[in-house]
């Protein structure tokens, strides 16, 4: 066997479930899965404002009106709801990663907790500020 | 030690669509009456300033997006060649998407 394999044999099925997740696991999960969601919304959204708009005037508003349907309405706000989310966690994961959400180092004495668990409070205010960003935004969409 | 700088640049990036995306969206959304009208559209179009923001837009977001479909590929255990490969076929994505997502605004500008 190559030296590669068996570095992330779980695949695709291992974001899901490969043992005992925790919080800060699905919420990786699901930063992968709202991350991919945007990409291939940007990419709609990159065509559509090219595409359509290069005609002129006639074809823009048309393409505008279309869009405007209760159905795609429910998209874009689950796209917006998408970002809050990639942006919030993103910007938690960042501050991690540059150390600064981790706190200090403690002496591993009984009952262990992580640095991730001492600072979980980081993670619900994320969470809370998601909850709230999302609700505004939907707020923004119906009114 | 490359690899260093291009996760140190997506982390740039990220930080920096926080605050374009965010502008972004603030503006189609909850800005001005009818900000998303052909007459406002053009109106942007026709401003300096609008048109580096959106190719900033545009060129971070793709950074930051290809960059992190290329992580998710790599990370399906994928052989040197194969990852090689898509790393290549990502760069080539993104330089068309640049050039077809800049060519709009700048004859927008231009015109």
């Amino acid at each position: 066997m190559e030296r590669w394999r068996g570095e992330n044999f779980l695949g695709i099925r291992g974001w899901v479930w490969g043992g005992r997740y925790r919080l800060e696991r699905r919420l990786y999960f699901l930063q992968r899965l709202t991350g991919l969601g945007l990409v291939l919304y940007g990419f709609l959204h990159l065509i559509v404002m090219t595409f359509f708009r290069l005609p002129g005037e006639s074809v823009y508003e048309a393409t505008m009106r279309f869009l405007a349907n209760p159905g795609f309405r429910v998209g874009e706000y689950l796209v917006v709801a998408a970002l809050i989310y990639h942006a919030a966690n993103g910007l938690r994961l960042m501050l991690q990663e540059l150390g600064f959400l981790l706190g200090r180092p403690v002496p591993p004495v009984y009952p262990y907790r992580d640095a991730l668990q001492r600072k979980r409070s980081w993670v619900l205010a994320m969470g809370g500020g998601v909850v709230v960003l999302a609700v505004l935004a939907l707020w923004g969409f119906l009114v | 030690m490359k690899e260093v700088y291009f996760w140190l640049l997506q982390l740039v990036t990220g930080l920096l669509l926080f605050f374009l995306v965010g502008i972004h969206l603030i503006w189609l959304h909850f800005g001005p009456e009818g900000a998303r009208s052909w007459g406002s559209m053009i109106e942007r179009a026709g401003n300096g300033l609008w048109l580096v923001f959106y190719v900033l837009l545009l060129t971070a977001g793709l950074y930051h997006g290809l960059y992190g479909l290329r992580n998710i590929f790599l990370e399906l255990s994928v052989s040197p060649a194969t990852g090689r490969r898509i790393t290549i076929a990502l760069v080539a994505l993104g330089v068309v998407a640049l050039a077809f997502g800049t060519y709009v605004p700048v004859k927008l500008f231009a015109s």
